[in-house]
């Protein structure tokens, strides 16, 4: 049941006025059902993961609370081990297993399991790890509601790819039932129209560039060009995954909860380390707290800090998929948070901090982030190693296609309007008028011109799924 | 108690109810003004399927003689090709107006009836002009069809017109050409915000000549060239014929040896039978004659069945079948440009052939 296809507003419709009908405690159970209805719509078999996971990570977190001292660690320790050993299972078994097999040169024959990646894993386990170290930090009380704790992980709009939802924002919006704002509605409704249009008319209108590219034409002479297919991905994964977020924030917020924001405009990031402020903030935020601090933070030794950004950058990277090239891809952003760091360094040590920070050359380092960023989503693309190093290759000859992306006009409007729209809407003021204080028929109007925009400009009968849900 | 208070359901619910009525009612009112008005339909590109039935309802405004007995045609581009309705009315009292619609399927030609008895024409006879099916798809599911149709219909249609396709696919296809025609025509409304002068052109400038030109248009002159078979359906001798000819006969003998597909041909035949039977009705209804017509097969005989398969339609009041071989001495090559269309002297011929058959059936002779 993806988010842009019509059964899953027929759910969500059913979702919202059922729920309205109900008090506030059996609202909470419905939505419980609810979720593991859109769950169960990939395999109902999840369902039971989904139910164990979270009857196990309740009993964690009561014994965390319960417990001081040494044993608290334990237990703590007990239930991460617990939420990595499902990842492992479900997620890297099999890769671990074929990496060690080839290592030795061995058949992994009966080692491999014969088991599906259960969607969303990755979200759900570290939620609950997060969970449980918030109760081991003396952040949380465990939440004694095993109805609360369900919905706060099964909750449907995050629960198969994010945003990453933190127990101490969520649990207090359980307390009390939040009446529907007219507010509210504009809010939910624009990020929706907003996260739709991201999805189906901007991503779901690269994606067929990039797959092209990444998926036949690398080596073939005549094909789409390298630039083309990796310029064409990194907007794709950026417009989906974004979109997706607007669009579990929206129906969040409908049904009376608020989501914390996944994406600053990232592209715009001025150096590395903002854009990773920027962008899955919910991932990043949960890397910095649930790992780079526990790793020592910024109260370790300089060559230290630099050495946890690379093994954090590198486990968040492995945290995507299981396969080399998803560890690749999050070593190379921790070598660029590691230059970024030394650079910055550098400028101080020569003063010129002020200089290179002037607004004149904030261009230049936002177009050269850009640059490595997409540079990156090579590893993040490619099938495997050596897909990328052709793509690399392509791009390294220079000879750059540009009759393509002449003849491909409309599309590559997109980032440009994009980011006209940016610097129009600088601050956001024009979307919080148009949520705040433009009248209903102006609300209304700028509703109905997204509407003709999906409608002309959607890319029909493709069936894209979100690049993350395989997460 | 799991259940609250009706009022405070509606304190949960009217604020988003609200919302999307608003945004419903004004995207409503867009898109009627835009699509249910017609007036999109009035630019939409010329030479596209939309366009082609545009065409035909803007052929019918210019030709259209008030107060005359008039004969509506019905077919496809082997109509469109194989019958000049201004020869078929030169000399008589009767004008023969031609409404073909070019890849379009007996569907199209009952909602562009319907769609010009809705405007208030008037006509004596409908003559539908049905080809031996070349489809090696189900005819019933003809992805052509939306995009013919949306021009055609209204929101009455919303669920009738999906309901007369079977796959869910293109029920949605046909559901979006009337409920949300933007998405049935995304590919010309694309092509138009990139070119809008150009459009202009072609909508403003190219159709009312290409409008003009068919009237006066004879056909095209090439001609097929007379190849003799032997009895198992081998070339024994080509004759003048062109590679590209060769090329065109040799697809066509691999085609006809290819095992029948009966299902198919079943499907294709209640198809043709549903909605020839639906335009007898509807002509039926408004006093009318209807008139059906097997066109000519092919440009070569022996490559053909003896035997003229009947029309899929029962005889009924008002419904006038003429015998499968009222044109059977067209099936040549010097009448044919193509395996499909007939040329110049085929089209004359089939005209003539037609419009004394009409002339004679409706003076009741």
């Amino acid at each position: 049941m993806f988010f842009d296809s019509l059964q899953f507003w027929a759910f969500f419709a059913v979702a919202f006025l059922t729920l309205a009908m109900l008090r506030d405690q059996p609202a909470k159970v419905w939505l419980i059902a609810l979720s593991y209805v859109f769950y169960g719509a990939w395999d109902w078999r999840f369902c039971l993961l989904l139910g164990g996971s979270t009857l196990a990570n309740y009993y964690f977190g009561l014994a965390v609370d319960a417990q001081q001292g040494s044993s608290r660690k334990r237990i703590l320790a007990l239930a991460v081990a617990f939420n990595l050993g499902l990842l492992g299972v479900f997620k890297y078994y099999n890769f671990f297993v074929t990496s060690f097999a080839a290592l030795f040169g061995i058949a992994p024959g009966s080692m491999i399991l014969n088991i599906v990646l259960p969607v969303g894993i990755s979200f759900f386990t570290f939620e609950s790890i997060a969970y449980a170290t918030d109760i081991y930090r003396g952040k949380l009380r465990a939440v004694q509601s095993k109805v609360d704790f369900a919905l706060f992980v099964a909750f449907f709009p995050h629960l198969v790819a994010g945003p990453v939802i933190r127990p101490l924002d969520f649990f207090p919006q359980l307390k009390h039932r939040l009446q529907l704002t007219q507010l509210d509605v504009r809010w939910g409704m624009r990020e929706i129209l907003k996260g739709l249009l991201k999805k189906v008319v901007f991503a779901d209108n690269f994606a067929p560039i990039a797959d092209s590219y990444f998926m036949g034409s690398q080596t073939a002479p005549g094909g789409i060009p390298a630039i083309a297919g990796v310029l064409a991905f990194a907007f794709q994964i950026y417009f989906d995954f974004s979109g997706y977020t607007d669009i579990a924030r929206g129906c969040s917020r409908l049904l009376g909860y608020r989501f914390p924001p996944n994406f600053e405009r990232p592209y715009l990031s001025p150096d590395i380390a903002d854009f990773w402020h920027r962008w899955h903030i919910s991932l990043s935020s949960w890397l910095k707290d649930y790992l780079y601090i526990p790793l020592g933070g910024s109260r370790v030794s300089f060559p230290r800090i630099l050495f946890n950004l690379i093994i954090v950058m590198g486990l968040g990277g492995i945290w995507h998929g299981a396969s080399w090239n998803f560890l690749i891809w999050g070593l190379y952003h921790g070598v660029l948070l590691v230059t970024h760091r030394l650079w910055r360094r550098a400028l101080a040590a020569m003063k010129l901090e002020r200089l290179s920070d002037s607004k004149l050359l904030r261009p230049l380092w936002g177009l050269t982030t850009f640059v490595f960023v997409t540079v990156g989503w090579v590893f993040f693309r490619a099938k495997n190693f050596t897909a990328a190093c052709n793509t690399f290759q392509a791009l390294a000859t220079g000879s750059f296609d540009f009759k393509f992306f002449y003849t491909q006009w409309g599309l590559w409007l997109i980032p440009f309007l994009s980011l006209v729209w940016c610097m129009l809407d600088r601050k956001r003021g024009i979307q919080d008028w148009l949520v705040e204080r433009a009248s209903w028929p102006i609300a209304a109007a700028s509703g109905v011109l997204v509407i003709l925009l999906l409608e002309t400009f959607s890319a029909i009968d493709t069936n894209i799924p979100f690049v993350y849900f395989r997460f | 108690m799991i259940f609250d208070t009706f009022s405070h359901f509606l304190d949960r619910t009217k604020a988003l109810v609200f919302f999307l009525g608003a945004l419903f009612l004004l995207w409503f009112a867009v898109e009627a003004l835009v699509w249910r008005s017609g007036l999109y339909y009035k630019v939409a590109e010329p030479w596209s399927n939309t366009g082609a039935t545009v065409n035909a309802l803007m052929n019918i405004e210019r030709v259209y003689r008030p107060g005359s007995r008039t004969v509506l045609v019905f077919g496809d581009s082997r109509v469109a090709e194989g019958f000049s309705g201004q020869l078929a009315s030169n000399g008589g009292h009767i004008n023969f107006i031609n409404l073909a619609v070019p890849g379009s399927t007996p569907r199209t030609w009952y909602y562009l009836l319907r769609k010009i008895d809705r405007s208030g024409y008037k006509y004596e006879a409908v003559l539908v002009c049905l080809g031996f099916s070349t489809l090696q798809r189900r005819a019933s599911e003809w992805v052509l069809d939306p995009p013919h149709d949306a021009p055609l219909l209204d929101l009455r249609d919303t669920f009738s017109y999906p309901e007369s396709f079977s796959t869910s696919e293109m029920r949605r296809r046909a559901a979006y050409a009337i409920l949300a025609p933007a998405v049935t025509m995304q590919e010309d409304v694309r092509t138009f915000l990139t070119a809008p002068i150009q459009r202009w052109q072609e909508v403003f400038r190219e159709r009312p000549g290409y409008l003009g030109a068919l009237t006066v248009y004879s056909g095209h002159e090439e001609r097929m060239p007379p190849i003799a078979f032997n009895l198992n359906r081998e070339v024994c001798d080509w004759g003048s014929s062109t590679a590209e000819q060769r090329a065109l006969v040799e697809a066509n003998i691999a085609s006809l040896r290819t095992k029948p597909n009966l299902p198919l041909e079943a499907d294709n035949h209640a198809y043709d039978a549903k909605w020839l039977s639906t335009i007898a009705a509807w002509v039926h209804a408004h006093g009318a004659k209807t008139i059906f017509f097997r066109l000519p097969r092919g440009p070569y005989r022996d490559l053909l069945p003896r035997e003229f398969a009947p029309l899929p339609v029962e005889a009924a009041d008002g419904l006038i079948i003429l015998p499968g071989d009222v044109a059977g001495e067209l099936e040549r090559p010097e009448y044919f440009f193509d395996f499909l269309h007939l040329n110049r002297f085929g089209r004359a011929r089939m005209t003539a052939i037609l419009s004394n058959n009409v002339r004679t059936l409706l003076s009741g002779k």
